[in-house]
């Protein structure tokens, strides 16, 4: 009941010691809950729990320092031991214990709060040890820090706690040694985090934010008094306006004591705030790469079928394209992406703008302007060619077939569903044929699947012909399309084959070496063949470089094979590919290369404004699948572990930043009852109120600009040092680069608000004390 | 409210010039001063004495305008003490019973800060400052913080940085409560001097020993002026 009366008589300092208590305690629990749910380790609330011990540490200190009086009365009144000892921590402890249970209460509302809104659905909270454990450390901390001050309080002279004046305190061994400690701490944490990287981050290193803003907070405190100090010898700092502030600022650490605490809170913002903006950016970069544009079609039929369907669904190139993306068949990571360039500015577009692959586009430009790649639609193939010619023998007197001169030819084509097909003319049984002219014969077949487009891949001879007697193919159809009368139709046969074949007027004559020493169908040889091997344009990254294949540089083509490339430029980034690989130009890729290999991640790849006929006639080609999105690859990318830590870590800067504030009005609220009496002492020798409240101002003032200044060096280089140590997102083989550098779009803000803020405080809470503070007031009756 | 007391002239030698006419002092129906009349003279050191609670405090700080009669008036020099806010006018210095010290100067700077608040330039406020601690035996101490200070010292800081500015009021409460003999006659010979040289000195104090060195004597009790002894003084300045 007495200690209750006691708490309640000093309900400011007790209210604030309350309220920094449970802010503690929420953020620990809430934090190693919201940790422990998303699979991230706990270790990431050592930060918080650090400043939350340094807070709570100088609260409680302060708490017992406001009762060394009652503790030398309990003294006097002949309390010694477990008694006095009690009657000292008593008042503090049960203030920890109250706050402790508000804690546990405030931490487990906000990770339910939190675990539903960021978390997957399905996920409940209920408390586990861990959370308990946390709890408990920072009551455990609150509670050693309260018995420690008390005790060292009861070995103090009796002067000293029965003396109404005040006294100095010098800084005590024990004191500097935690401050040389943090300063070591930061030093060590920041070299381990960097030596640890992001796989193998540990509770050390997550300490180093947390532990270099405190180090520079007590850099600039002991700076500012340097230079407070300096600035009193000046005939500036002696004139009256800046006589107070400059000795008070170098004298007395009360004012300034907030510094670490506030600029810790300031780096940890800085560093959770860039953290989020970095890791976020990489996301939205990496999900557009990944993604390739708002709408992504899976296709699981190869790559032609993803450029004809593509193209057929969408034949004015303003909606749809094709894309086709490979790892690396060698286990590295360079990948190779195909890609249709005379429809990326129309779909694509500004897609990648703002990202680390924005100047694609333009790049492009030094692509082929027309496709290479001629597909073909149609539903069946012809021939025109010489009739068999048969040559006798007399056997018995009746002539038999000795040899059989003829000419046959099997297409070889991709159709829609990617399938590799072929089709022979003439056709086995010789169905289908019909006269042609004199000599000549017009063979027909069917073709299957070749409604949107195919793509030939190659035309093989089979047979055999004397060469006093050639053989003619003086047409040669497919879907419509007469062969012959394509320029890109040259022979390649190879010496050796026995076979030659001649172009003329419009025909080929075909004939070979060894017609006598066959019988039937003796000699096939290649008259045609897609593709012809030309090197196709590609744009490709930095590094690695590209490998040399016979003199030239190439690349696995789509089909697996080896494929010269002719390289029109190199970029840091390219999308789908990240930081290392090719981005290839599709329609000539595809030529003679209908097949894709395994491994392929083929899309069709939409506007976010498709018109919906568009989409219709794309699904009702039956080749692609149920589209995923640009954001919801970016949602899916922000549940990942890394992102719910980086999110944590914004959390618990939250926690900070108020326990921060909190901090900072408890000292101030502290120092109240100091300056009235100041302030009174110099209105009795003179100084107007006006001048006394100017002189807060200025130290209000000063102290923003130590803390500011402080917290952008100190958030700049945490920063710089630590982000890339931090495991903030899963870059994986194949990832973009983390841009890690420092934003000072977000480091000066929340620098100069913890400046602002520290100001602010101090202004409003000693902004009347040289008008209420009267002289009158000095007087021992009211003291 | 009860009846004005007679007025007291306790200065008759020369033209008064702080004077408190009628004053009466009630905070919280409480009666800490009832009205009286009181005039101090320039050149005279005058002691209030009085058991504790009697309005010692209450009637100085009155007299140095700190504190707003109730009713009734104190001027100096025909002007009133009191200017609206608290703060003593300039030519007022004070003696304050709790020293009114300020924790974060030292005690050269406690003295100094006074004298810069009316004007002198710092090198030669300094200078006064050391002269003036000089003056109560304590110029070494002039670097250290008065919180490092003796009860003692900080006193006699405090009688320095009043004696420093030369003022034309010097109102001392209890001055010399925590000084031992030696001092407590030295405080008492520099407060005549300051009579000497023109001042108005008003001491409260319980020292029967200030009390019998100071040339007037008011006798508090409750509240009320219950005595006043003036020396018969024959042609001349008490020594001092």
């Amino acid at each position: 009941m007495l200690t209750i009366r006691a708490i309640w008589s000093r309900r400011g300092r007790s209210l604030t010691l309350f309220l920094s208590g449970t802010l503690v305690v929420a953020g620990c629990f809430g934090s190693v809950a919201y940790a422990r749910l998303s699979d991230i380790s706990p270790a990431v609330a050592s930060a918080l729990l650090l400043l939350g011990v340094v807070a709570l540490a100088s609260q409680a200190a302060s708490s017992v320092d406001l009762r060394r009086g009652e503790i030398g009365l309990a003294q006097l009144r002949g309390r010694t031991g477990p008694r006095l000892l009690w009657s000292a921590v008593a008042e503090p402890v049960v203030i920890l214990l109250v706050a402790t249970a508000a804690g546990i209460g405030l931490g487990w509302l906000v990770t339910d709060a939190v675990a539903a809104r960021w978390l997957a659905a399905g996920v409940t909270f209920s408390p586990g040890w861990p959370e308990w454990a946390a709890a408990g450390v920072v009551f455990a901390v609150g509670v050693l820090v309260v018995v420690m001050a008390s005790w060292r309080t009861t070995y103090e002279t009796m002067l000293d706690k029965l003396v109404g004046q005040r006294r100095p305190r010098r800084a005590r061994t024990g004191l500097l040694f935690l401050q040389v400690c943090v300063l070591v701490g930061a030093i060590v944490t920041i070299y381990q985090a960097r030596q640890a990287g992001p796989r193998h981050i540990d509770w050390v290193s997550l300490l180093s934010p947390a532990l270099l803003g405190l180090a520079c907070g007590l850099v600039a405190l002991w700076l500012m008094r340097v230079l407070a100090a300096l600035a009193a010898k000046t005939r500036a700092g002696n004139r009256l306006n800046w006589f107070v502030t400059t000795r008070r600022l170098f004298r007395r650490a009360d004012s300034a004591a907030v510094l670490p605490v506030m600029i810790a809170a300031a780096v940890l913002a800085a560093v959770a705030a860039n953290a989020w903006v970095a890791a976020d950016a990489w996301r939205q970069d990496t999900a557009k790469l990944a993604v390739g544009a708002p709408i992504s079609y899976p296709v699981r039929s190869g790559a032609l079928s993803a450029y004809t369907a593509s193209r057929y669904a969408d034949p004015s190139g303003r909606w749809l394209m094709s894309a086709a993306a490979f790892p690396d068949p060698t286990g590295g990571s360079y990948r190779r992406v195909f890609v249709d360039p005379s429809r990326w500015q129309q779909v694509v577009g500004d897609f990648y703008a703002g990202t680390a692959a924005g100047t694609i586009a333009h790049r492009l430009a030094a692509f082929p302007q027309s496709a290479a790649l001629q597909t073909v639609t149609g539903d069946s193939v012809s021939m025109v060619a010489s009739k068999d010619r048969i040559f006798t023998k007399k056997h018995d007197g009746v002539p038999v077939e000795r040899y059989r001169a003829r000419a046959a030819v099997s297409i070889f084509y991709v159709d829609d569903k990617g399938v590799l097909a072929s089709v022979d003319l003439p056709p086995h049984g010789h169905d289908n044929q019909s006269p042609a002219g004199p000599g000549l014969v017009r063979s027909t077949a069917r073709l299957t699947d070749c409604h949107r487009g195919c793509v030939l891949t190659e035309l093989q001879f089979t047979g055999a012909a004397p060469q006093r007697s050639p053989m003619s193919i003086t047409e040669l159809r497919f879907a419509g399309q007469n062969l012959l009368g394509s320029g890109s139709l040259a022979p390649a046969i190879h010496p050796d084959t026995g076979v030659h074949v001649q172009r003329a007027d419009g025909a080929l004559r075909i004939w070979t070496d060894a017609f006598f020493s066959f019988y039937g169908y003796g000699s096939t040889g290649q008259i045609g063949t897609w593709p012809l091997n030309r090197p196709v344009a590609a744009l490709t990254t930095e590094q690695p470089k590209l490998d040399k294949v016979g003199g030239k540089e190439s690349v696995y083509g789509i089909d697996g094979s080896e494929q010269p490339v002719s390289v029109v430029g190199t970029v840091p980034v390219l999308p789908f590919v990240g930081s290392q690989g090719a981005l290839i130009d599709i329609r000539q890729a595809l030529v003679g290369e209908g097949t894709t290999a395994s491994g392929a991640h083929v899309v069709v790849l939409a506007r976010a404004d498709t018109p919906a006929s568009v989409r219709q006639r794309l699904l009702a080609t039956g080749v692609v699948g149920t589209p995923t999105t640009y954001q919801a690859a970016l949602l899916k990318s922000r549940q990942q572990t890394t992102a719910q830590g980086v999110r944590l870590y914004l959390f618990i800067a939250l926690f900070a930043a108020v326990l921060a504030l909190l901090t900072a009005i408890a000292a101030a609220a502290d120092q109240i009852g100091g300056r009235r009496q100041e302030a009174a002492s110099l209105r009795s020798v003179g100084l107007s109120a006006r001048g006394i409240s100017r002189s807060y101002r200025r130290e209000a003032l000063a102290l923003a600009v130590a803390v500011a200044a402080a917290s952008l060096a100190a958030g700049w280089f945490a920063c710089r040092a630590l982000l890339g140590a931090l495991p903030l997102v899963d870059a994986g083989r194949f990832g973009l680069a983390l841009d890690t550098a420092p934003r000072f779009v977000l480091i000066v803000p929340l620098a100069v608000g913890a400046g602002v803020v520290v100001a602010v405080v101090v202004a409003i809470a000693f902004r009347r004390i040289g008008r209420t503070s009267a002289p009158a007031s000095l007087r021992q009756d009211l003291q | 409210m009860t009846a004005p007391e007679p007025a007291v002239d306790v200065g008759s030698r020369r033209s008064a010039l702080l004077e408190l006419t009628d004053v009466e002092y009630v905070i919280g129906g409480l009666q800490v001063l009832h009205p009286m009349t009181l005039r101090f003279r320039a050149g005279e050191v005058t002691a209030l004495s009085g058991p504790s609670g009697s309005g010692k405090t209450t009637l100085l700080s009155i007299a140095g305008g700190l504190l707003r009669a109730t009713s009734g008036s104190a001027t100096y020099d025909g002007t009133l003490t009191w200017q609206g806010d608290g703060d003593p006018r300039p030519e007022f210095a004070f003696v304050l019973q709790v020293y009114g010290l300020v924790p974060i100067l030292s005690a050269r700077e406690n003295v100094s800060i006074a004298l810069r608040a009316r004007g002198v330039s710092p090198s030669e406020a300094d200078e006064r400052a050391d002269a003036e601690l000089d003056r109560f035996h304590i110029g070494d101490l002039g670097d250290r913080q008065v919180e490092e200070l003796s009860g003692g010292q900080m006193q006699r800081v405090a009688c320095a940085r009043a004696f420093a500015v030369r003022a034309a009021v010097l109102l001392a409460d209890e001055p010399t409560s925590e000084l031992d003999e030696g001092n407590r006659e030295h405080v008492m010979a520099q407060l005549h001097a300051e009579a000497a040289r023109g001042a108005v000195v008003v001491v409260a104090t319980h020292d029967p020993a200030v009390v019998d060195a100071a040339d007037r004597h008011c006798l508090l009790d409750e509240g009320r002026l219950v005595d006043h002894v003036e020396p018969v003084v024959v042609g001349r300045h008490r020594p001092v």
